[in-house]
């Protein structure tokens, strides 16, 4: 047997996952996915910046706004990347029944901010701003929609997390997993960190 | 060491305790707070100046996306090479649009 075959066999004995990169390919690719999540959401917010003053006569979204309620959403969705990474830090110490309550209280925070989306779209109905009222409308929401079902599949991922937790299944030995789905829910609250400013901050010129 | 083992080591293995986290979200919220307050002109007289109010937000929004990105999402400890990867999607989506927005001359109306 060569050396290099020797060295190669000693590897997989020490460690049968270990990648070329020294990273997991399931984080590898979780990062991947986040990075092409980029350009869905780039595309969905520049198209709202060239619609945004399309009212065809009607109402516009900037017009009806509720930037106190929307910051308070916003202050709630930033807080949930907190417990989150309390989360994962209570995971990878073992400390399965911290990190339970952390991923459940992430999960409450994201369903409170799903919970004031879903009172601004109602909101926004009433006042006269349908799906189809205009572009602007339209433009706006199908980002923020977008947005909400992301935050909706990771509430989904954080309480099959906590599902899992709760059989056993979930321990310290494999934290990398709660690694994965604090990335794709940070990854959410950046996304709202944009949204925030460049829509709902940003006035009109 | 092996170089398999070396390969696992992360880039920067000090991991911030739960109090740091507790205190980038305390930033992370007063930083939100200056944003909001800009909505409020009344506050601060000189947000009425445009260019003063966009710079002002730009600067907090990318501040905001820093953090979180570099301590919650843990680059800061990671392999460069996830840094480089989201860096290239972000910078590849802001050239696409910028270029999408100049098309359709959003920067001049």
């Amino acid at each position: 047997m060569s050396t290099a075959t020797a060295t190669a066999d000693t590897h997989h004995d020490h460690d049968p996952h270990a990648t070329n990169t020294g990273i997991s390919n399931n984080k590898l690719a979780m990062w991947l996915f986040l990075s092409t999540e980029c350009l869905l959401f780039g595309a969905l917010i520049s198209t709202y910046l060239l619609y945004k003053t399309r009212g065809n006569g009607g109402v516009l979204p900037t017009d009806i706004f509720d930037i106190p309620f929307t910051s308070v959403s916003s202050f709630v969705l930033l807080m949930s990347s907190l417990t989150m990474v309390l989360a994962l830090s209570a995971v990878a110490r073992g400390e399965m029944d911290r990190g339970k309550a952390w991923l459940l209280v992430t999960a409450m925070l994201g369903g409170v901010f799903i919970g004031g989306q879903v009172y601004e779209f109602t909101s926004f109905y009433r006042e006269g701003l349908g799906y189809t009222s205009n572009p602007a409308a339209s433009a706006f929401y199908t980002l923020t929609g977008f947005h909400g079902v992301h935050v909706s599949l990771g509430i989904l991922m954080l309480m099959s997390l906590w599902v899992s937790a709760q059989q056993g299944k979930l321990t310290q030995k494999n934290s990398e997993t709660v690694e994965i789905v604090g990335l794709y829910w940070h990854f959410v609250d950046i996304v709202w960190i944009f949204i925030f400013t460049v829509i709902y901050l940003i006035p009109p010129a | 060491m092996s170089e398999a083992t070396a390969g696992t080591e992360t880039h920067d293995d000090h991991h911030p305790s739960d109090w740091d986290y507790v205190k980038i979200a305390g930033i992370l919220g007063v930083l939100t707070t200056i944003e909001v307050l800009t909505y409020f002109e009344s506050v601060f007289t000189f947000f009425e100046t445009r260019w003063i109010l966009l710079t002002t937000l730009f600067v907090l929004m990318i501040v905001k996306f820093w953090l979180v990105a570099r301590m919650f999402m843990h680059l800061k400890q990671d392999k460069p090479i996830l840094s480089q990867s989201f860096a290239a999607g972000l910078a590849l989506a802001t050239t696409v649009y910028i270029v999408a927005l100049l098309a359709f001359n959003f920067f001049s109306a």
